[in-house]
């Protein structure tokens, strides 16, 4: 057979992606409500946030699996919304994989190709170097149930690799695999990312993966967009309490408070706590006295007194009795409660010997990373700051 | 963890070589779990036994005798299958039979695997109307004492479709030795067959497989070709065999609607089988019934072994 | 409470298809386990590693083909699960859908025909002690709890009928990350406070790490160490639980040694003393984790990097590269600058050495002395 292949759409030159005013709704809920973002070419955008947030449907109307109710996607300069997704000219790598199981792996790689009639030896040529770059070269003619769960993946992965997509999305791609087969898969997707050079979306729950991969990250919640930048845009100046609770493990502790006064500075009272504001953060404060809010502090901003990198004094210093210790590579992470009740972590990069269960322990807090938010809204009050930073 | 999860993982975890991987183990039982599985298989299996395996064993030995309701019954070797085999009305019945199955697997197997293909892409709400459409339980012969009203040359509501709606001759229906056997299945392609059992596995298959195959390129033939159909295959092969030994059996409906009529023209085997029977000619029946069986069995047999079942491995 | 002893146990899976033959090797051979009373024992290992039939035979689910297993003593090899009144969680919840909370709670009570106010004070009693709003989650019915809710009403519904021992298979590893990190804290709490006797099953390493007092690793149906954190961590008992346990895992590079000095790609170093003692002259397999590195000093390897994982959440950076052909990853400051090429010395005092392709440590660095 002779027939040419049949060709894939092509974008304006840049194939970057833009997503304008994009809603999504079922029935009368809203599963997204008005998210808006770019994606550079040869960037990975990472979308995150808990379930139902709204970050699997936006992916999916990228792909055009799901119908957009309102606003616009585009690729390059060309509006895809009511395009089909057999022709957006797309790579999508599934949770499950979605890999046929009646088909030998070589047949899966290759189905793309196949769909688009390419000849016999180009087909051949590309899924034997895909399957080499993820080291299934030997199990082409396998049928997936007799692959590991890892083998499966590099499959999917082998079936994106041999396209030549605009845009390439990963859905939730790592969740059904264990923990040890997690970095090297991460290393294969960055390889295949790498190889592309491609706009790129990629779906997850898991904020530390969204961290390890992203270029930038979306945090979603609601089906809105709370806040998008780099990991460490995102880690020192969150927008507001469900991105700085959001990012990070252990979760940031909160604790409310109440701002007041105190000659040219100010101190936060509360939580059986009485803290100075650290001077970098004493004019926002100052706008808010007298209102309660909510101080969030980093289990990492915690420090035992002996070891802390500034002066412990009474005015930043917070007792907590110790309920579990949890021994990590780096240290330990230890849980406490306050004489309040208030529970709290904190991270060390030393052992903290077991004797200390149920012991009281005080903890320097370094008040020049606190983050301070809004007890009503959960918006952050460094905003200022934040503003600066992300324009 | 269900017991099948850890029994796969045990099975696949370790890459087995080939060959192996599809064997599926089962966790070994301890005497007393012996005991119990086998006190619930039991009233099961004695069923079997006395309702089953006991009448055909029977059925065998009296098919090399002369049985009859009075008089001695001996021992005739052969004769009973010597006079059958060249009975030509069992040649005849044969030929029935065959076209009957050919005609019914034909129109009331295979058309309804791609009618419930094109019914998947209709929305689900729909889906969901026609399911419970096809489900209103209908007595067997009732529907077909129906049908053959419908199915009268003079009165029945087919005629005025045929001549009022369609504007054709008056056509014969069930009179016509050459249409008998087509109207005789044609109830069965409106039943829909085993478009049920297809509908429910396709919708078991996973919406990510079809929108991978989306995603590549597919169309809806390819769709069809290199998903559902591959995945309903197991189901296909195993209804094909209910199909085969089920059309290769038919009775009630010729007996109903035509008697075997015209001319012998709708007799089916086990119709001439019954006919025997009621002309007290035991012997030859069950000799007719094992030439059946032979039959049925070679045809079963032939299926299994070029229709594979497990697409997976 | 109670003390559990798992004696010698062997378990065959029979292949159907031949019967009385055993291909493959037993799901479980020769596994042998005591656990504390009220303790909390976490096995970990990859899928089809016997850690979930190892569950299911301590819970009599399944009987041992040899070996016993005993509840403070008393061999219950052979008794049913019901009558054993262990408490068990799975990851799919398995409440009654159709009960409030409450009901699913007092369940046990009612087939066991205790009266009402026993089972009402019971289930009363166990919801003051599950925490605050627990008696919240009592008034709904399952399906408008969350995933993390719903397993905390499945294991109060284990706590109430009191039972000697707490089995858990992966029960958290639906919920998605951040709640499964408030779950396990959650339930690690409720343990120590009940001091239930638990055996937890995962394949999840940080998760294990965390809910067990003790840790088991278990690999082909066998075990390959039971543990502290620290035991696996530092003194690993064979190369597997090296790398299994740490993420991101530990590098291994092919090494020789000559007289006292570590010979690798090129450049060499004196052995400490101790490991001199205990790692002969040829080959060795020299296993590095990712802070087991010092970077820029003059008698480095060149590793070169394929990419930089940063961290800000972890103040980390990792570098995953190459050396000698063997893939390496090195802990780097979070803040290191972008580069292809690092220089990176292994230290040797927290270096492992394995055989040359074999399983066998010859030297491990032990705890790390802080203080």
């Amino acid at each position: 057979m002779t027939t040419e292949a049949i060709a894939e759409p092509r974008y304006s030159s840049e194939t970057a992606i833009k997503v304008r005013g994009v809603q999504k709704r079922f029935g009368d809920k809203h599963a997204v409500e008005d998210v808006s973002f770019d994606i550079a070419d040869g960037e990975l955008l990472v979308l995150v946030g808990p379930s139902g947030c709204g970050k699997t449907t936006t992916l999916r109307m990228l792909a055009g699996l799901e119908p957009v109710s309102d606003g616009q996607i585009q690729f390059g300069d060309r509006v895809v919304n009511e395009i089909r997704p057999r022709d957006r000219r797309i790579a999508m790598v599934f949770q499950d994989y979605a890999i046929f199981p009646h088909l030998t792996v070589f047949e899966n790689i290759a189905y793309g190709l196949r769909s688009r009639r390419e000849a016999r030896k180009v087909v051949k040529d590309k899924v034997t170097e895909a399957a080499q770059t993820f080291r299934i070269d030997h199990l082409l003619t396998r049928k997936p149930r007799q692959l590991s769960g890892g083998e499966r993946q590099r499959v999917a992965l082998s079936r994106a690799m041999v396209r030549d997509a605009a845009l390439y999305l990963y859905d939730e791609p790592l969740s059904n695999l264990d923990a040890q087969l997690r970095h090297q898969a991460r290393e294969d997707i960055l390889t295949l990312h790498k190889n592309k050079h491609r706009p790129t979306v990629y779906v997850t729950h898991d904020q530390s993966e969204a961290m390890a991969l992203g270029d930038r990250i979306a945090v979603m919640a609601d089906g809105r967009i709370q806040q998008i930048g780099t990991g460490s845009d995102l880690y020192e100046r969150p927008v507001s309490e469900f991105v700085a609770f959001f990012i990070g493990t252990p979760s940031i502790n909160l604790f409310d408070m109440e701002i007041q006064a105190d000659g040219d500075g100010a101190v936060m009272v509360g939580s059986g706590l009485r803290l100075r504001v650290h001077p970098s953060m004493t004019a926002a404060a100052r706008a808010h006295v007298g209102q309660r809010v909510r101080m969030g502090v980093r289990p990492e901003d915690l420090h035992v007194p002996r070891m802390a990198p500034f002066e412990v004094t009474e005015e930043n210093t917070l007792h907590g009795i110790v309920t579990l210790i949890e021994p990590t590579a780096s240290g330990c992470t230890v849980y406490l409660s306050t004489a309040e009740g208030q529970d709290f972590v904190a991270t060390f990069t030393v052992r903290l010997p077991n004797s200390y269960l149920d012991q009281e322990i005080p903890l320097g807090i370094d008040l020049s990373k606190v983050h301070l938010f809004d007890a009503d809204t959960g918006a952050s009050l460094l905003k200022g700051d934040i503003d600066a930073v992300s324009r | 963890m269900t017991l099948q999860q850890e029994a796969t993982e045990t099975a696949g975890g370790a890459e087995p070589p080939a060959g192996t991987e599809s064997q599926v183990r089962e966790p070994a039982p301890s005497r007393r779990r012996r005991l119990e599985r086998a006190l619930f298989v039991l009233p099961a299996f004695s069923f079997q036994l006395t309702w089953g395996w006991y009448p055909l064993l029977m059925a065998f030995v009296i098919s090399f005798t002369n049985a009859r309701v009075r008089g001695p019954i001996e021992f005739t070797g052969l004769e009973s299958y010597e006079r059958m085999w060249s009975d030509p009305l069992v040649a005849e019945a044969f030929r029935v039979t065959a076209i009957y199955a050919v005609l019914s697997i034909g129109l009331t197997f295979f058309i309804p695997i791609f009618v419930a293909i094109l019914l998947m892409e209709m929305p689900k709400r729909h889906i969901r109307w026609m399911m419970l459409l096809w489900f209103i339980p209908l007595s067997g012969i009732a529907s077909t004492l129906l049908f053959r009203y419908m199915f009268n040359a003079q009165y029945g509501l087919f005629q005025w479709i045929a001549t009022e709606v369609l504007g054709l001759e008056p056509q014969p229906f069930l009179n016509s030795s050459d249409q008998v056997l087509f109207w005789l299945v044609f109830p069965g392609i409106l039943f829909f067959g085993p478009g049920l059992i297809y509908m429910a596995t396709l919708q078991g298959i996973p919406a990510s497989y079809y929108e991978a195959a989306e995603i590549e390129g597919a169309g809806f033939w390819r769709k069809m070709w290199t998903i559902s159909l591959p995945r309903l295959r197991p189901v296909i092969s195993m209804l094909l065999i209910f199909a085969v030994i089920g059309s290769t059996q038919v009775f009630e409906y010729p007996m109903i609607m035509t008697g075997g009529g015209p001319g012998g023209a709708s007799r089916t085997v086990v119709m001439y089988l019954y006919e025997l029977l009621q002309n007290l000619r035991y012997a030859d029946a069950t000799a007719l019934g094992v030439f059946l069986f032979i039959g049925t069995m070679l045809l079963v047999i032939i299926q299994r072994r070029f229709f594979r079942e497990d697409p997976d491995a | 409470m109670a003390r559990i002893d798992i004696d010698h146990v062997v378990k065959h899976y029979v292949d159907d298809r031949i019967v009385q033959t055993n291909t493959g090797r037993p799901a479980l051979d020769d596994v042998s386990l005591q656990v504390a009373d009220g303790e909390t024992i976490s096995i970990v290992g990859s899928s089809g590693c016997g850690k979930s039939t190892l569950l299911k035979v301590v819970a009599g689910i399944e009987d041992p083909d040899q070996g016993r297993v005993r509840y403070d003593g008393v061999d219950v090899t052979g008794v049913r699960p019901q009558e054993r009144g262990v408490g068990m969680v799975f990851q799919d919840y398995a409440l009654y859908p159709s009960m409030k909370g409450k009901g699913n709670l007092a369940y046990y009570f009612d087939v066991h025909d205790s009266s009402k106010e026993e089972a009402e004070q019971r289930v009363r009693e166990t919801a003051e002690r599950m925490g605050v709003g627990f008696d919240l989650l009592l008034g709904q019915v399952p399906t408008t709890l969350s995933g993390g809710e719903q397993q905390r009403v499945a294991i109060a519904r284990c706590i109430v009928r009191d039972p000697p021992l707490f089995l858990m298979d992966e029960p958290i590893c639906n919920l998605d990350a951040k709640l499964r990190e408030q779950t396990r804290v959650e339930i690690r709490k409720l343990l120590r406070k009940f001091k239930i006797t638990t055996l937890y099953v995962t394949h999840d390493q940080q998760e294990a790490i965390f809910m067990g007092d003790r840790i088991v690793v278990m690999r082909d149906g066998r075990i390959e160490q039971v543990g502290t954190f620290d035991d696996l961590y530092y003194t690993p008992a064979s190369r597997f639980v090296a790398t299994f346990i740490g993420s991101p895992p530990i590098s291994v590079l092919p090494a020789a040694v000559t007289d006292g000095r570590l010979q690798l790609a090129g450049a060499s170093w004196d052995l400490p003393s101790p490991v001199r003692a205990a790692v002969p002259d040829g080959p060795v397999d020299l296993a590095i984790r990712p802070e087991g590195w010092r970077l820029d000093e003059a008698d480095g390897l060149a590793v070169s990097v394929r990419h930089i994982e940063r961290l800000p959440t972890e103040r980390a950076a990792f570098a995953y590269g190459t050396v000698a052909g063997r893939n390496v990853t090195v802990i780097l400051p979070v803040d290191h600058p972008e580069r292809d090429q690092l220089t990176a010395t292994p230290d040797l005092d927290r270096a492992y050495f394995f055989e040359p392709d074999g399983e066998r440590p010859l030297h491990t660095p032990g705890v790390l002395e802080l203080f």
